[in-house]
């Protein structure tokens, strides 16, 4: 079969594409040529990145990486969620919860779900000095969902919406004061803008790897094995090249000058504490499926 | 094949006088449809979608509606007046004041089609009446508002460098002195044109009195205004750029207020025209992103890339046939798309050629810019006409025609002196 | 002031009256529409100046532009500014140029009907699936994207009308 394969990320270097590009390969070569994926780049296919599972479920697209899928697979938003997840152990449990979720939510878009990846802990990074969540306050900080909005208005900031391609410019000339991101990610871009980095663990977002449902239905029984059997493996490699990445990342940056602070437990447990109400109150606003996750969630981490 | 058939139809449909955008839509759907079928419309949906909601388009219409503003109350008459005693002794006379009004802009708006709109709508009816030839000061005001994406900001550096991660700061850096050299040589192409032809703009050899001076300076007073309004809320950091045309429309209407130039039937006219300008700019961009879609899904580029690679040129022979590329390609595309198509193929193998990034993002502006200005799918040309019914797409493809070489000039001349790109950043950066 | 377009207000020709009150009902829409993108961006600036962002005009914006680009591109259509080449249109023979004008209309008839039909499969796609904006207002997308085949189709009703006036014009001949 022939598929047209797409991802959000249109760094032809980043981990994410890379994994990508080796499932491609190895899909064509482990199938003996049965699944020939031929694979764009974000931004060339004119697909939103929010639209991704859609075009997935809709067979525009047969094969995708979809870090954007709230807007389809609402449910996936408690892996978001700020301060739930503190480090990569944590994620590891908290994702094996909420696998079934993801499952069942892609399911009912027509789309199946064969694995992920996730990108490293986003901190906090900004252009002016900061080493304690305090230091928010009255601060302008971009922010791309309202669970975000909510972390940063708790701790005094102001939570502000602004398209990407505008941050670069909006940091330089103090539109806004700082972003959400993780070295390996956002900040890589952006760096040269953000002389202070506190490495207070945000959150953390991760990329489901997503086929079309009957596309790959329509696979016969081996190619299906065999290409679930991949892309289960590369999943996992491309978290590890990203952990990878976020040291080198973070020690170039280092080098580069920027001031990285890291968070104290105390302080990390306190603002958990703090913030912990939002949650249950999030996923109540959001219906019972939301519920069920993170209590699922918060059992498989014990808080 | 299927590529040279949807390019061949594009063409004939565009010069047998379709209206653009639905011959660009008729050579879009036919390229899906040769490649799968009726099965390939199944996409438009979702990239109609992708291609129209855009914050970052919202520029375009905002500072369409702030020219119109200014034109409708009558404030762009005035500066043409104020400017028109300082330049009238030079050969070219206003032409001049396009390049440099441009520029100015340039450093406001982070696209080509805000700026060259918002200089067309102000420039073209003015100079039109003047005496000047239409298609010489169509063709200042395209490539003038090309400068849009080369002086900073400029959206389409920053969507290079989230391709290649380089630093949008160094590249911003970068862009600088290449967009007032390359103003500077429309300004000399501009003086020797009409120095060899002087139809083209009239000479006015009168002198001018201190007093004519000082009255001309005060008819400035309101654009520059505005632009310290625009400029001011950038720098002070309270907008971006795309914002910076919301600031724009208020303070053209609040200057239009002070000099008793605002009322509801003007506002309501300017309204009114940004509207019909708008649709048909914005419809234009988003019908060539469907056609962008189609290119992207055939690999067309990618085979042209791999086509070139498989050359084993040498570097200046690898950066001219890029050139050509881009060009042809360009005729056929939108800039952006053409970035996402071309670049990531080809950037491992320039950092292998060892050519720096941050001067290739410049050389890529550049050879965006001339794309937006080549037919018959050049957005600028499409903004510039649509600013003047007198003014025929056509007009202004003559008129750039001469600024063409200017470009491909400029682009040897970097070639041959990348310092000309590289020296302000190594300056700024120390790098 | 000389101006080379017209105020815009007046059209090129209409084919009835209910065509003269559609494209007045979408300039006032629209228009309205342009300087309520204004008033939000600027409303969005002056809030955030006092630290505070609104968090929903990135998102608002988007739509009002998708409302501008289809409506604004119908009114250029009927006010005949919609971008042509017209040196070798207009060098041919009059016979020819009526004919190909009926085969012009007929295609960009053809093009909008494929962006209509589609562009409603989007609408029923984003509906069922329950697909909603991941913001702060939640928009189910399938309203916002109603804009697509709602403006496209007042192009083509534009298209249809200068088809009938076209079609007129042969008839008085
Ligand atoms: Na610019
Ligand atoms: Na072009």
């Amino acid at each position: 079969d022939e598929w047209t394969g797409y991802t959000y990320s249109a760094v032809s270097t980043t981990a994410a594409v890379k994994g990508m590009n080796r499932i491609v390969e190895r899909a064509k070569d482990e199938t003996d040529g049965e699944l020939a994926i031929d694979l764009h780049l974000g931004k060339t296919l004119q697909i939103a990145s929010s639209d991704i599972t859609q075009a997935v479920g809709d067979n525009i697209v047969q094969f995708a990486a979809d870090l954007f899928f709230a807007g389809n697979v609402p449910v996936g938003r408690v892996l978001s969620l700020p301060l739930l997840i503190e480090n990569d152990e944590e994620w590891d449990k908290a994702y094996a919860a909420m696998k079934p979720f993801l499952e069942e939510g892609f399911s009912g878009q027509g789309v199946a779900h064969l694995g992920g990846y996730r990108y490293p802990v986003q901190t906090i990074f900004a252009t002016f000095e900061i080493d304690s969540l305090d230091d928010l306050k009255g601060r302008k900080i971009r922010i791309v969902s309202p669970e975000q909005g909510a972390f940063v208005e708790e701790f005094g900031g102001s939570p502000i919406t602004l398209s990407g391609s505008e941050v670069p410019t909006a940091l330089e000339r103090g539109v806004i004061d700082g972003v959400l991101t993780a070295s390996a990610g956002g900040a890589k871009n952006w760096h040269e803008f953000l002389p202070y980095n506190y490495r207070f663990p945000v959150g953390y977002v991760g990329s489901q790897m997503i086929a079309n449902a009957d596309a790959y239905g329509a696979l016969d029984e081996e190619t299906q094995k065999t290409f679930a059997n991949i892309v289960a493996e590369e999943g996992p490699k491309i978290t590890a090249e990203f952990i990878e990445d976020e040291e080198v990342q973070k020690k170039s940056q280092a080098d580069g000058g920027m001031t990285i602070t890291e968070a104290s437990a105390e302080d990390v447990a306190a603002a958990t504490e703090k913030f912990s109400p939002f949650w249950e109150k999030w996923a109540e606003e959001a219906g019972p499926d939301h519920v069920e996750a993170l209590k699922a969630v918060r059992a498989a981490l014990g808080k | 094949m299927d590529a040279i058939l949807a390019f061949g139809t594009l063409i004939l449909l565009i010069v047998g006088g379709l209206w653009v955008q639905f011959a660009v839509g008729a050579a879009a759907l036919l390229y899906l449809w040769l490649m799968r079928g009726t099965s390939a419309w199944n996409a438009i949906g979702l990239v109609s979608w992708g291609s129209a909601d855009s914050f970052t388009l919202a520029a375009i219409p905002l500072f369409i509606l702030m020219a119109e503003i200014l034109l409708a109350s009558g404030l762009s008459e005035r500066l043409y007046n104020g400017v028109a005693p300082f330049m009238k002794r030079l050969p070219g006379g206003l032409l001049h004041t396009n390049i440099v009004g441009s520029a100015v802009f340039s450093a406001v708006a982070g696209g080509s089609a805000p700026t060259a709109a918002a200089m067309s709508t102000v420039a073209l009816p003015s100079l039109a009446a003047r005496g000047y030839d239409k298609r010489i000061v169509a063709g200042s005001l395209a490539a003038g508002g090309t400068l849009g994406i080369l002086i900073p900001p400029s959206i389409t550096m920053i969507i290079y460098a989230t391709f290649t991660e380089t630093s949008i700061a160094q590249l911003f850096a970068a862009g600088l002195v290449p967009g007032i050299l390359l103003a500077a040589c429309y300004s000399l192409l501009i003086a020797v044109r009409s120095v060899l032809d002087p139809k083209l703009a009239p000479r006015d050899t009168s002198a001018s009195t201190v007093h004519d001076y000082l009255r001309a300076a005060s008819d400035v007073v309101p654009f520059m205004l505005l632009m310290v309004i625009v400029l001011g809320s950038i720098y002070a950091g309270l907008a971006t750029p795309t914002e910076a045309g919301a600031v724009g429309v208020f303070g053209a209407a609040l200057i239009a207020a002070i000099y008793r130039r605002l009322n509801l039937s003007m506002f309501w006219q300017a309204v009114s025209r940004a509207l019909v300008m708008s649709g048909n700019v914005l419809f234009i961009v988003f019908i060539s992103l469907i056609f962008a879609y189609a290119t992207a899904l055939s690999g067309v580029g990618e085979k042209l890339v791999a086509l070139v690679a498989d050359l084993g040129l040498s570097r200046t022979e690898f950066l001219l046939v890029l050139m050509v590329a881009f060009a042809i390609l360009g005729c056929f595309m939108e800039g952006l798309g053409m970035i996402a198509i071309i670049v990531p193929i080809i950037f491992p193998t320039l950092m292998a050629m060892d050519v720096d990034p941050v001067w290739f993002g410049v050389f890529v502006v550049i050879l965006v810019e001339l794309g937006q200005l080549t037919p018959p799918l050049g957005v600028i040309l499409f903004v510039v006409a649509s600013s003047s019914r007198e003014v025929r797409v056509e007009d202004v493809v003559m008129g750039v025609l001469p600024f063409f070489g200017a470009i491909l000039a400029f682009l040897l001349l970097i070639i041959i002196f990348p310092e000309i790109a590289l020296w302000f950043p190594a300056l700024a950066f120390g790098g | 002031m000389t101006t080379s377009q017209d105020d815009g207000v007046r059209s090129a020709g209409s084919a009835g009256r209910v065509f003269d009150l559609v494209a007045t009902l979408v300039r006032v829409l629209a228009g309205g529409g342009l300087v309520a993108l204004a008033c939000l961006v600027l409303a969005e600036v002056v809030s955030r100046a006092f630290g505070r962002s609104l968090n929903v005009v990135e998102e608002l914006a988007g739509y009002v532009v998708v409302a501008v680009t289809f409506l604004g591109a119908a009114l250029a259509f009927r006010d005949q500014v919609m971008f042509r080449v017209g040196f070798v249109f207009d060098a041919l023979p009059g016979v020819a140029r009526r004919a190909l004008t009926f085969v012009y209309l007929a295609l960009s008839l053809g093009v909008s009907g494929v962006l209509i039909w589609q562009t409603i499969r989007l609408v029923q796609s984003s509906y069922s699936r329950g697909k909603f904006a991941p913001t702060e207002l939640m928009t189910p997308l399938y309203i916002p994207q109603l804009l697509l085949p709602v403006g496209l189709s007042v192009i083509a009703l534009f298209l249809l009308e200068r088809a009938i006036i076209e079609f007129r014009g042969k008839a008085g001949d």
